[in-house]
């Protein structure tokens, strides 16, 4: 049951992240860890190298409560064994939330700018 | 008697003349426009031919690709089995298909061919990954890990055909 809910959680994530309906911030709780205010709570997502697929990262993904307390986190691992798997959902969130933290649009706008400018 | 005789030849002559000279534009007007229709033409005859050759291979790239998504499902049953020793083969068989979709003279946008090749070369490293561990007598590091890369791949390539089929329906 728990199962379906994060899930439901991993799918929504994802639509607003790609809807660009969500504010992706860096979080000051680990590099390369970014996070959105929902409510009274935030989601945090990140990545962790995985020795054993280097191209593919497991991605992990936190709720957290008051006080920064983590409510619950999951990953890429936690729905093994489920169909279609959220792999991509997550893999899409994470970079989504990492460009839009990072202001990613913004510099390339900036750069292209400026190139534009040489010709 | 002969005065009136070179009037009338003078007077029919002048017309004859001048209907003549409307009759051989007319008739040049008419060839030029008759060159131009059967260039028209054969032009129309050949991008109907270009149409019909574009046409015929989206369809073997639709078919290629549709191919290629069976072979995933394929692969990722036998992880879920754990047939190891069946598994590079598959994974060849897989990248040669994408190869060939990739390498067609269709209308994929780069993005799409990125995204196949991306896939193909991450194959590429499943296999030599699976390989190793069938010579060393054992199953692949995280076998569970591997369905969730290969459904991921299955996403992507499954947006390649949507694409695919939109090009044939326009």
């Amino acid at each position: 049951m728990l199962e379906e809910k994060l899930l439901d959680l991993v799918v929504r994530l994802h639509k607003k992240t790609t809807e660009k309906k969500l504010d992706w911030e860096e979080s000051e709780f680990g590099k390369e860890v970014y996070e959105t205010t929902l409510g009274a709570f935030k989601v945090r997502i990140k990545s962790r190298w995985d020795p054993d697929y280097p191209e593919q990262p497991d991605y992990i993904v936190q709720l957290v409560g008051e006080n920064e307390k983590v409510l619950e986190e999951f990953s890429n691992a936690t729905f093994r064994g489920i169909e279609p798997h959220p792999y991509r959902l997550m893999e899409e969130t994470y970079t989504v939330a990492r460009r839009r933290a990072l202001g990613v649009e913004a510099a390339l706008e900036s750069v292209l700018d400026d190139l534009g400018k040489d010709n | 008697m002969i005065d009136r005789l070179i009037l009338w030849t003078t007077r029919w002559g002048n017309l004859a003349s001048v209907v003549g000279l409307v009759l051989t534009l007319v008739g040049f007007a008419v060839t030029i426009l008759g060159v131009y229709r059967s260039k028209n033409a054969a032009q129309s005859a050949r991008d109907a031919a270009v149409q019909t050759k574009s046409l015929l291979l989206r369809s073997d790239a639709i078919a290629d690709v549709s191919a290629a998504l069976g072979m995933m499902e394929e692969i990722r049953r036998l992880h879920r089995a754990g047939v190891w020793q069946l598994l590079p083969d598959r994974y060849s068989a897989l990248r040669q298909k994408l190869i060939s979709v990739r390498t067609s003279n269709t209308d994929i946008t780069e993005a799409k061919l990125i995204v196949l090749r991306r896939v193909s070369e991450e194959f590429k490293v499943i296999e030599r990954r699976v390989e190793r561990a069938i010579a060393n007598g054992d199953a692949p590091p995280n076998p569970a890990k591997l369905n969730e890369i290969v459904g991921s791949h299955i996403d992507a390539v499954s947006e390649v055909l949507v694409s695919l089929k939109d090009l044939v329906g326009r």
